[in-house]
């Protein structure tokens, strides 16, 4: 596939600067792939720091940030930061992404976007091509687009106005109905959305999404961790070494985990586990009720906090496991990206995109999502030397740069003309 | 209290002059049974032009046990040569006096008494049977509209009269027992049903009248309304009657007057504000009972029956008309008018900001119709692509469109639904001929089953793509008084609706 040759512009619901989450990383290593390849590219993320200086005093909608990077206010937007209430700041906002000169405008998410803005965008640019990268669920689900219910947290596996209405009782059936039709209006219309998994693309052509193209292309976890060397560690010394790494958020399943820690301990006293990413107080203020476990794991239990993104591939290697013990379905993970890439054997949830990006047996072991018990069972399995061995020789690592980039050529190429009277 | 003595009297109250030569009087007389009694006016042996003459009962003054007492209004025309006693062309006038005369008895009174009041609104304000009676009558009397028209605005020289009446909120009647409640529906149709509804058995003598009052510029204007159609039930007294439908577009609110008799002797005088209702809930009022009454069925069954039968004998032809009417040659080259309807959710703003060019494709015009049709408007008003009505103006603009030009109908919430399947196309579909459009509008005002005009089309919709034999009227669910009136009414509604079908069937 030959490179896009005009110019890309990569619109972001945020600049890693300000917010790091999954979707702003692999926007932004994406930018530093292409810039590194000699790609004419252009980074514009939203900012909440300038969001909330433009709430209360005069400040331009768009800011230069650096060399071709600029970051935006979404002061202006609406309260579910879907849409614009203040039409003029959404359209100069739109006035200066028309103005860039680019041929492929490729945005990453659409909340702190705004479906209105990527709408006027499309009709004041009606030569350019659209991508979009869907990072997760929000236009299907309204509940931080989690797809898990409201009130048992079970999980959903389809959207429908009748299910919507049970997790959110007090909207109605027509708000769901306008919410979505607004979404699938806009989303509908680009030339290709790219799906970091096969699962949330399935979740996206189950709620009626068609467009011309919607390849899987992971995320790419940047030239710098790629860069980094594999080196295996000692399974006798790493087997018994669990880590779990993100923020504890009640989705991610850091109380799960902290639950099976001590029925794990009773099967293997050697088991540590470290959590990278809260301190103990975090984890408490989220959970109280687990004091008396964390209590008895003793020193078997290390709370690491806070950790820069750039060093998680080295502090994976000093762990045998990485455990993803979330509950809810993730999209594509960049703790599993980053795991495979140190080389370090996973445990997940047997869900959505942790069971989909960790094949079983291969990356790493499944357990039955939300149970403890059978998560203290596979670190006892996990725990044997042999067990780590074998699976720290199988784990995969990531998507390289060139494959990335093609894949990208690929969604930004023009349309192929349609033949008269041919399907789409 | 004026007492009388004589069996033939007369006496004026008031006499107010008007812009335009004209004299108003208010006064009483009494005569004998039985003996016709005659009023004039007359400036010597010329007799003044009597524009409007009405009576009505005045329970402040005694007659005797042989005569009967009435109040009057009287509205002249005032001649030139009358004017000021001043001297005309055929010699010197003389002062114009009211006369009332049974055979050659005869009783007078001096128009140009100074010691008469001349401050109509406070005048009316003390006699309300004759503020009543005249604002009843200024429907059909364009010279007594004048009265609405001269003092303070909105309701000239009635604006005192109808600040001491007690207003009804809501439906609740308070401090008039046994009357416990005073229920006012319009319809679209341009139907009028006033229901009062009492806590005990109301006696036969029991009367209920009422005026009609628009509200939309700065004056209020009487509304024509021929006799209203009232019926006594145990504990309720029922007025249907009919006024144009035309006035609901010109007017933003309506404003009724009702003069009341629960028993003989007793009257008084209550104010209420119509309320729009659609078919069911409008015909379901007539059997309806005040809270712990007793529940009339039968009786208020019959009225119901009655209703339902002038109502098919004035709709039923109209709406077979339409059915069959054809429509104008050419109609499908006439503009485009898309018609949104069902808009009211303000979410929905954000849904028509994203797709606003499908409209502007395929629509030269567009109505808006719902409670969030402002904001709904707002991202076609800020695109300036598309001419864009809204509420009274976009339904006058259909009115007018009716029989003339096509529409393009949309429900907003279904075509939602087809944007949410990724067919916005889908929507597009429901287009409506001209003499659909019509047909259409007609089957809201008469057998609509909700308020909103987006049910109705849903309806006629349906029964437009239903297979022979079926898409029959859907009952109408709703909280019915009895099981009973929703039979009665939902199979008058279906005869409606099946005459508007013929078009079709």
């Amino acid at each position: 596939m030959a490179e896009t040759r005009g110019g890309v512009c990569i619109v972001v619901h945020s600049h890693p600067d300000f917010s790091k989450g999954g979707g702003e990383l692999a926007a932004w290593r994406q930018f530093e792939a292409m810039r590194a390849a000699g790609r004419r590219v252009t980074f514009v993320g939203a900012c909440e720091v300038g969001s909330l200086y433009a709430e209360t005093r005069p400040m331009e909608t768009v800011v230069p940030f650096g060399a071709d990077e600029y970051v935006f206010s979404f002061a202006g937007m609406t309260e579910d930061r879907l849409a614009w209430e203040d039409p003029f700041r959404r359209d100069t906002l739109v006035q200066f992404l028309a103005g860039l000169d680019c041929e492929v405008y490729h945005f990453h998410h659409y909340w702190r976007l705004g479906v209105d803005l990527i709408d006027a965008l499309m009709e004041a640019r009606p030569d350019a091509r659209f991508v979009l990268t869907l990072h997760e669920m929000l236009a299907i689900c309204l509940h931080h687009g989690q797809m898990v219910k409201t009130r048992s947290r079970e999980l959903c596996r389809r959207e429908s106005p009748l299910r919507c209405l049970a997790c959110f009782p007090d909207q109605t059936l027509e708000r769901f109905a306008y919410r979505k039709a607004t979404l699938m209006a806009v989303l509908s219309r680009f030339d290709s959305v790219i799906h970091p998994s096969d699962f949330i693309r399935d979740r996206y052509r189950d709620w009626g999404l068609t467009t011309p193209r919607d390849p899987v292309i992971e995320n790419y976890l940047g030239d710098a961790m790629l860069a980094q060397p594999r080196i295996p560690g000692d399974p006798a010394a790493m087997a018994s070494r669990f880590g779990f790494f993100g923020q504890p958020t009640s989705f991610k399943g850091l109380d799960v985990l902290l639950r099976a820690l001590p029925m794990a301990l009773r099967g293997n006293p050697d088991i540590v586990l470290t959590i990278f990413g809260a301190e103990r107080e975090d984890a408490l203020r989220l959970f109280p009720t687990l004091e008396p476990m964390i209590e008895a794991a003793g020193p078997s239990l290390t709370f690491a906090g806070r950790y820069d993104p750039l060093d998680a591939v080295e502090l994976m290697r000093s762990v045998g496991w990485v455990v993803v013990p979330s509950i809810w379905w993730e999209n594509s993970p960049v703790v599993i990206q980053e795991a495979r890439r140190a080389g370090t054997p996973l445990i997940v949830s047997d869900i959505g995109g942790m069971a989909e990006k960790v094949l079983r047996d291969v990356d790493g072991l499944h357990f039955k999502r939300a149970a403890p018990v059978d998560l203290a069972r596979v670190m006892n399995q996990a725990a044997r030397p042999e067990v780590r061995a074998a699976l720290g020789a199988s784990v995969r690592d990531v998507m390289g740069r060139e494959e990335f980039l093609a894949a990208l050529d690929a969604a930004y190429a023009p349309r192929p003309p349609r033949l008269a009277g041919a399907a789409e | 209290m004026a007492v009388a003595d004589e069996t033939l009297q007369l006496g004026l109250d008031c006499v107010a002059e008007l812009p335009g030569r004209r004299v108003l009087a208010l006064g009483w007389a009494i005569a004998r049974a039985g003996e016709a009694a005659e009023l004039s006016v007359q400036a010597g042996e010329i007799a003044l032009p009597i524009l409007h003459c009405g009576f009505h009962p005045r329970s402040n003054l005694a007659a005797g046990p042989d005569a009967v007492a009435h109040g009057f209004v009287l509205l002249l025309a005032e001649p030139e040569a009358a004017e000021g006693n001043s001297a005309g062309p055929s010699g010197p006038a003389t002062a114009p006096e009211v006369r009332l005369a049974t055979g050659p008895a005869l009783r007078r009174s001096r128009l140009r008494d100074t010691d008469l009041p001349g401050d109509l609104p406070r005048a009316l304000a003390e006699a309300p049977e004759a503020a009543f009676a005249l604002l009843r009558d200024a429907g059909a009397n364009p010279e007594l509209d004048a009265l609405l028209q001269a003092g303070a605005p909105p309701f000239g020289a009635f604006a005192e009269v109808l600040a001491r009446l007690p207003a009804v909120r809501g439906r609740a009647v308070e401090g008039a027992p046994p009357l416990e409640e005073l229920e006012v529906l319009t319809s679209a149709a341009g139907e009028l049903l006033v229901v009062l509804r009492a806590g005990a058995p109301l006696p036969p003598e029991a009367r209920l009248e009422v005026a009609l009052l628009g509200l939309g510029g700065a004056r209020a204007v009487a509304v024509p309304l021929p006799p209203m159609r009232t019926s006594l039930l145990p504990q309720a007294l029922v007025a249907y009657g009919r006024f144009d439908p035309a006035w609901l577009d010109r007017l933003v609110a309506m404003e009724l007057v009702a003069m009341v008799q629960p028993a003989a002797g007793e009257r008084l005088h209550l104010r209420a504000r119509p309320r729009p209702a659609a078919t069911p809930d409008f015909l379901d009022a007539i059997c309806r009972a005040a809270p712990f009454a007793e529940a009339a069925t039968s009786a208020g069954l019959a009225v119901l029956r009655q209703v339902i039968a002038w109502r098919e004998a004035s709709f039923l032809p109209t709406l077979a008309s339409l059915a069959v009417a054809p429509g104008p040659a050419g109609a499908d080259r006439l503009p485009r008018i898309g018609l949104l309807l069902g808009a009211d959710e303000a979410l929905a703003a954000r849904l028509f900001q994203v797709t606003a060019a499908e409209f502007e494709r395929r629509c030269e015009q567009l109505l808006i119709l719902g409670e969030a049709a402002e904001e709904v408007a707002q991202p076609f008003l800020r695109r300036g692509r598309l001419p864009v009505l809204l509420g009274a103006e976009a339904l006058a603009a259909l009115r007018e469109a009716a029989g003339r030009a096509g529409i393009l109908a949309v429900d907003a919430a279904g075509f939602a639904e087809a944007v949410g399947r990724n067919r916005p196309e889908d929507a597009f579909a429901q287009s409506l001929g001209a003499p659909e459009l019509a047909l259409l509008l007609a089957l809201h005002a008469t057998a609509g089953a909700e308020t909103a005009l987006a049910d109705t089309l849903a309806r006629l919709l349906r029964q437009r793509r239903a297979a022979p034999g079926t898409g029959g009227f859907q009952p109408v669910q709703r909280g019915w008084s009895s099981p009973h009136a929703a039979a009665a009414v939902n199979e008058h509604l279906a005869r409606l609706w099946a005459a508007g079908a013929g078009a079709h069937g």
